[in-house]
C-alpha cells in the first residue's frame, strides 16, 4: 500500500461536529437512516452519494432547515439542534445560490451584516469578502446580471463574511460547465485552505469529491458506508457500492479459498481463476467477495513479456477514444473487462490479458 | 422577425378591442362635455365656453363626490390588502389539496349575485338580524346596534368582502413563485423569521400585492350598488349621480364632464400607486425576472 | 349634423343594456297587421290582459319590456327600436318626446273610449304640445303613497311625519331628487302646483329641511324591491312609497298606506306611437288603445295588478273594497294630485340631493 495514503487516512485534527444516531423520516420514506458522523475542524468534507442518498437531508440538518427525528448533534462543543438557523455558527452555499434577486451584490453580500445593525459599516467587510472571490468589481449588478460562475462567487462571499464555523455548500458546482467547475473547484480549494475552516459539501459528483476534499462520506439509502481519504477510498472501498460508485472498475464476484498475511489478503476463486489481492477487514474462508478490479490494473500483454503472472484470453469488444490512451472493453468467461490502452485494437480480436493483482483489493459484497 | 415582436402580434385584435370598447368612447365623452343641452329644443349644441368643466371645478358637489370614491377605493385597499396578505401566505403554505379547497372557498362568493348578497348581508346585520339576535340572546346588549346596517362602517365592511378574492389570489400566485430558498437562505445568513419576511418575501410579493390594490381600488371606487343600498344615508357615489345626470336630466354634458373627471382622479390615483410600486426593488426585480 | 351622428352614436353605447335585447329581435315587417309590439312595463301587459284584443281582432300582441324611461327614450331617440309599434311613456315625461318629435299626433275620433276617461286625464296638457294637439293618451295611473306600520303611529303620517325626529331610524326617503326635493318643498309650505318649479330660495329651504332630516333616516331606498324587504326586515315604519310594500306585506304585518293632503305623488303612464308607424299599423294601434280604456283590460288589471286605468267604464261595477284599492272609492283624491315633472333646471336638483346625500 502506499504510503501516502495511509498518513493522510490518519486524520488527527480535532473534531468540530459530532452526530450522533441521527434518524429523519419524510412521510412513509426514511432519508437518514442512523447516522453517525465525526467532522474535523479546518478540513475539507464531502458527503457523497446518488440522489436520493440522504446527503442533503444532512446538509439540512445541519444548517438547521430540518429537525431530525431522533439522534442528536455536537458543534463546537455544544448541542446544535435547539438552535434556530439564524443563530447556528453555519453559513450555507445554496444549490443554485438563492441570491436575493432584489438586491445586488453588495446588498446581498452584505445582507447578514445589516441585520439588527450588527455593523455600522459594512462597506469595507463586503468589499473585502468580494474581493477575496473576485468580485469586487460587480458591488452594483444584480444576480440577474451575473453568469452562473459569479453567482456562484457571491453566493459564497454572502455565505463566508460572517465567518463561520462551518461552510455548508449543496452542489456548489452542478449547475455550472465543465471549464468553469474544474476553474472553481481549485478556487474552491483554495478559499477553504486560505480561511482555514471546515467546508462541508455535498455532491453526487465522484470527480468533485476527489477534487475538493480531504474526507469524503459515502452514503446510500440512508446510511454512511464509508468514511475515508479520497485515496483510500479508491484503493480500499468498504464494499462492491463503494467501488462500483467511486471510479470505474470491473466487479467479479467470487469465493474465499484462503487467507494470509494475519487477513489481510485473500485468494478467491472466480470464473478467471484464482485471484489473489489485499482483502477488506473480517472476511472468512467460504464466504463470497468481490474482486475489484480498476482499468489501470489490467494490461495487454505480448508473449515476450509474459511474466509469472497469471494471464487469461480476452476478445475486445468496444472501443472509445480517449484522446492520449484508448478504453477498452474486452469479454473474458462471460465477463467484460475495461481497461485502458495506448495500442488501437479492433473489435474481435483476440488479446491476452494479465491482472496487476497485488494492486487490486478484495471487499465485501453490499450489506 | 423579432420573437417579441411577433408575440406582440398576438395582442393586436384584443388591442384593437380595447381601443374600440375603451378609448372611443371615452373621446366621445370628451367631446360632449363641450357641449350644452337646449332645453327648449331638447337637442344638444356645441358650446366651447367650458362650462361644465368649470362646474366641475367650482361647484364642491363634485369635487366631493369624487373624494369619496376615492376615500372608498383606498381605504378598501388599504383594509383588503392588511386582511388578504396574511390569508395569501397562509393558502400558499398549504399542503396542494388543502389549496385546492382554498381556491375554491375563495371564490365561492364571487359566483352568487351581487344584489343577492347585499340583502344576505342585511339579514346578518339588520335591526333584527342575525348579528343582533345573538348579542341579544347571550345577554351582551339590550338595543340593537344601528350601526351595524346602513352606515359607512357597512360599506367598507362589504367592499372588503366583496373585494378580498381579488387582493388574495395575485399575492397567493406572487408568494408561490417566491423561492423557499430564499427564505432558508435568509433564515442562514442570520435573519429570524420576521425579518426574513420582512428583507424578503415582502418584497418578492410586491407584484402581487400592487395587483390586488390595482384591483381592489378599482372595483371599490366603482362601486355603486354596495355604498346605495347597505351604506343608508351616507352612500352617496359619483357614480349615482352620473347616472342620474345621463337619465331623467338628460344633462349628458355635465355627466360626461363628470364621469370623464372621475375616470382621471381614479386613473390619477391608480398611476400614482403604479409608480411608487414599481419603484420597490422587489416589485421591479420580479417583473425583470419574468421577462428574461 | 355632425354632433346628430356622435350623438347618435353615444347613444347606442349608452342605451345598449337596455335596448339590446329589443334591437335583436327580428321584425317581421309582412306581418304588420297580424302583429304589433308593444313597449311597456311587464306589470302593465300581462298576457292575460290582452287576450282579449287578441281574440277580437285577430292581431297578436307582442310585448317588448321596458327596463327604463330613460332607456325607451334613448332607444327611439337613436332609432334602435325601430319594430316598436306602441309605446309607453310617462305623462309626466312625455313632453321630452314630444319635442323631440318621436310621437305620432293622434286622432281622438278614433278612440271612442276616450270620452270614458276621468276629466284630470281628458284635460291634461301634458299629452300635447304646444299648439294643443294631443300626441300621448294616458291609460293606467296610481298614487305613490306614504306606506306606515298601523302599529308604531297612533295617526295617520304625513309628509311632515318623514321629517320627525321623534321617529329617528325608522324612516326612509326615495333616493330620487324629484319626489325627495318636492316633498321637502311641501313641508316648507311651497303650494303643490309650485313643487316642480321652485327658486333658488326655495329651493334652498328644501335643501334645509333635506339635510336636517338625513340623521333621522335609516336609509334612502333604490329600488320599490328594496323597500319591501326594508318594511319586512323591520328597519323601516314609514317612508314615502309605491302601493307595492303595501300589496307584498299585507296581512303578514299591520300596514298601512297614507294619502297627504298636502298632495299626493301620482304616476301615469301614457299610450303613444312612434312618429313613423305606418298607417295600416296605426289603424289596428288606435283599436288597441281603445282597448285599454274599455271594460276588459280595466277589469283585469284593476283584479290582478290593483291598478286603475284612466277610464271610468267599469267604476260602477266594481266593490267599494276594490274601488278603495285602486283609490277611485273617493274621487276627492282627484284634487290633491301632483305629477312630478322634471324641471329644466333638473341638473340643479340633483346637484342639490347629492349635497344633500353629501352632507
Amino acid at each position: 500500500m502506499d504510503s501516502r495514503v495511509s498518513a493522510r487516512s490518519q486524520i488527527t485534527t480535532p473534531l468540530l461536529l459530532s452526530a450522533r444516531g441521527l434518524v429523519k423520516d419524510y412521510g412513509r420514506s426514511r432519508a437518514v437512516d442512523g447516522v453517525d458522523l465525526d467532522i474535523p475542524e479546518r478540513a475539507f468534507t464531502t458527503f457523497l452519494g446518488p440522489s436520493g442518498c440522504g446527503k442533503t437531508t444532512m446538509l439540512r440538518i445541519i444548517a438547521g432547515f430540518e429537525r431530525p427525528d431522533a439522534g442528536s448533534i455536537i458543534l463546537d462543543g455544544k448541542p446544535l439542534l435547539d438552535v434556530p438557523p439564524e443563530r447556528r455558527p453555519v453559513n450555507t452555499v445554496f444549490q443554485s445560490y438563492a441570491l436575493f434577486p432584489h438586491l445586488t451584490v453588495f446588498e446581498n453580500v452584505a445582507f447578514s451584516l445589516t441585520l439588527r445593525r450588527r455593523s455600522p459599516d459594512p462597506g469595507p467587510r463586503v468589499r473585502r469578502a468580494l474581493e477575496t472571490v473576485h468580485m469586487a468589481d460587480f458591488a452594483d449588478r444584480y444576480p440577474h446580471q451575473l453568469s452562473g460562475g459569479q453567482q456562484q462567487r457571491v453566493a459564497v462571499a454572502r455565505a463566508i463574511i460572517a465567518e463561520p464555523h462551518l461552510l455548508l455548500l449543496d452542489e456548489p458546482l452542478s449547475a455550472l460547465d465543465r471549464k468553469m467547475r474544474s476553474h472553481l473547484q481549485i478556487e474552491l480549494k483554495d478559499l477553504q485552505r486560505r480561511l482555514g475552516i471546515a467546508f462541508v459539501c455535498v455532491t453526487h459528483d465522484q470527480e468533485e469529491a476527489f477534487a475538493l476534499s480531504d474526507l469524503i462520506v459515502v452514503m446510500n439509502r440512508g446510511r454512511i458506508v464509508q468514511r475515508d481519504d479520497p485515496a483510500t477510498l479508491y484503493a480500499r472501498p468498504a464494499n462492491a457500492f463503494v467501488a462500483d460508485f467511486i471510479g470505474s472498475a470491473t466487479l467479479i464476484s467470487g469465493e474465499v479459498i484462503g487467507l494470509a498475511e494475519g487477513a489481510t489478503s485473500a485468494s478467491l476463486r472466480t470464473s478467471l481463476g484464482i485471484l489473489e489481492a489485499p482483502c477488506v477487514e473480517g472476511l472468512s474462508v467460504g464466504q463470497t467477495a468481490i474482486f475489484v478490479l480498476r482499468p489501470d490494473h489490467v494490461q495487454v500483454v505480448e508473449p515476450s513479456l509474459w511474466n509469472n503472472q497469471p494471464s487469461f484470453k480476452a476478445t475486445v469488444r468496444h472501443i472509445v477514444f480517449k484522446g492520449d490512451h484508448y478504453l477498452i472493453e474486452a469479454e473474458a468467461e462471460g465477463i467484460l473487462l475495461v481497461f485502458e490502452d495506448k495500442l488501437l485494437l479492433n473489435p474481435g480480436d483476440a488479446v491476452m490479458l494479465q491482472i496487476n493483482q497485488p494492486s487490486c483489493f478484495i471487499t465485501r459484497v453490499d450489506t | 422577425m423579432n420573437p417579441v415582436l411577433s408575440r406582440a402580434t398576438l395582442a393586436v385584435p384584443v388591442a384593437l378591442l380595447l381601443i374600440i370598447g375603451c378609448v372611443l368612447p371615452l373621446a366621445l365623452l370628451l367631446v360632449f362635455s363641450f357641449f350644452t343641452v337646449d332645453m327648449d329644443a331638447f337637442v344638444m349644441v356645441p358650446d366651447f365656453s367650458g362650462g361644465n368643466w368649470l362646474q366641475m371645478a367650482t361647484k364642491p358637489i363634485f369635487g366631493l363626490l369624487i373624494g369619496k370614491a376615492v376615500l372608498y377605493g383606498s381605504v378598501t385597499a388599504v383594509l383588503t390588502a392588511c386582511l388578504g396578505y396574511p390569508v395569501a401566505l397562509a393558502i400558499a403554505s398549504l399542503s396542494r389539496n388543502a389549496k385546492s379547497l382554498a381556491g375554491v372557498v375563495l371564490l365561492t362568493p364571487l359566483y352568487t349575485g351581487e344584489i343577492v348578497r347585499i340583502y344576505a348581508w342585511r339579514v346578518l346585520l339588520g335591526s333584527e338580524g342575525l348579528v343582533n339576535a345573538l348579542l341579544k340572546g347571550i345577554g351582551l346588549i339590550d338595543e340593537p346596534l344601528k350601526f351595524l346596517l346602513f352606515t359607512p362602517f357597512t360599506t367598507y365592511l362589504v367592499l372588503v368582502y366583496n373585494t378580498l378574492p381579488f387582493m388574495v389570489l395575485p399575492i397567493w400566485i406572487s408568494a408561490e413563485l417566491v423561492d423557499r430558498r430564499l427564505i432558508e437562505a435568509a433564515r442562514d445568513l442570520g435573519a429570524r423569521p420576521i425579518e426574513a419576511f420582512f428583507k424578503v418575501t415582502l418584497p418578492l410579493t410586491t407584484p402581487g400585492l400592487a395587483v390586488g390594490l390595482f384591483a381592489v381600488f378599482a372595483l371599490a371606487a366603482g362601486d355603486m350598488l354596495t355604498p346605495s343600498m347597505l351604506g343608508g344615508t351616507s352612500g352617496s357615489t359619483p357614480m349615482a349621480l352620473i347616472d342620474n345626470l345621463f337619465g331623467t336630466a338628460f344633462d349628458w354634458p355635465l355627466a360626461s364632464a363628470l364621469a370623464l373627471s372621475l375616470l382621471m382622479v381614479l386613473f390619477g390615483c391608480a398611476s400614482a400607486m403604479a409608480w411608487l410600486l414599481l419603484r420597490l426593488k422587489g416589485a421591479r426585480a420580479v417583473l425583470q425576472r419574468g421577462l428574461q | 349634423m355632425r354632433a346628430g351622428m356622435t350623438r347618435r352614436e353615444l347613444l347606442a353605447v349608452m342605451a345598449a343594456a337596455g335596448a339590446a335585447g329589443t334591437v335583436a329581435r327580428t321584425s317581421s315587417a309582412w306581418a304588420a297587421v297580424s302583429e304589433l309590439v308593444w313597449a311597456t312595463w311587464d306589470s302593465n301587459g300581462h298576457p292575460e290582459y290582452v287576450v282579449d284584443f287578441e281574440k277580437q281582432t285577430g292581431t297578436k300582441i307582442k310585448l317588448s319590456y321596458l327596463s327604463s324611461e330613460d332607456a325607451q327614450f334613448a332607444a327611439l331617440k337613436t332609432g334602435s327600436a325601430a319594430d316598436w309599434d306602441m309605446i309607453n311613456p310617462s305623462l309626466n315625461g312625455s313632453w321630452r318626446y314630444i319635442k323631440a318629435g318621436l310621437l305620432k299626433e293622434l286622432d281622438l275620433s278614433k278612440i271612442p273610449n276616450a270620452s270614458l276617461m276621468y276629466d284630470v286625464f281628458k284635460t291634461t296638457k301634458k299629452a300635447q304640445n304646444e299648439a294643443g294637439k294631443t300626441f300621448a293618451i294616458p291609460y293606467l295611473w296610481g298614487l305613490n303613497p306614504i306606506i306606515y306600520r298601523t302599529d308604531k303611529f297612533d295617526k295617520e303620517p304625513d309628509y311632515n311625519t318623514l321629517f320627525d325626529a321623534k321617529y329617528s331610524g325608522q324612516l326612509a326617503m326615495r333616493d330620487y331628487a324629484l319626489e325627495s326635493i318636492a316633498i321637502a318643498g311641501l313641508v316648507a309650505g311651497v303650494p303643490r302646483d309650485k313643487v316642480f318649479t321652485m327658486d333658488a330660495k326655495e329651493l334652498g329651504e328644501a335643501k334645509k329641511l333635506l339635510v336636517a332630516q338625513k340623521p333621522h333616516l335609516r336609509t334612502y331606498w333604490q329600488t320599490i324591491g328594496d323597500l319591501t324587504n326594508l318594511f319586512a326586515t323591520g328597519e323601516v315604519t314609514c317612508a314615502f312609497s309605491w302601493r307595492v310594500p303595501y300589496d307584498e306585506l299585507k296581512g303578514k304585518l299591520p300596514v298601512g298606506m297614507a294619502k297627504p293632503k298636502a298632495g299626493v305623488m301620482g304616476w301615469c303612464d301614457c299610450f303613444a306611437m312612434p312618429a313613423n308607424l305606418p298607417a295600416e299599423k296605426a289603424e289596428i294601434a288606435y283599436k288597441f288603445v281603445n282597448y285599454l280604456l274599455g271594460p276588459e283590460y280595466s277589469t283585469q288589471v284593476a283584479r290582478v295588478g290593483h291598478y286603475a286605468t284612466t277610464s271610468s267604464v267599469i267604476r260602477n261595477k266594481l266593490t267599494k273594497e276594490e274601488q278603495a284599492t285602486i283609490f277611485i272609492d273617493d274621487m276627492d283624491v282627484m284634487k290633491n294630485f301632483m305629477w312630478p315633472v322634471a324641471p329644466d333646471n333638473y341638473s340643479d336638483w340633483l346637484k342639490i340631493w347629492n349635497e344633500v346625500k353629501a352632507s
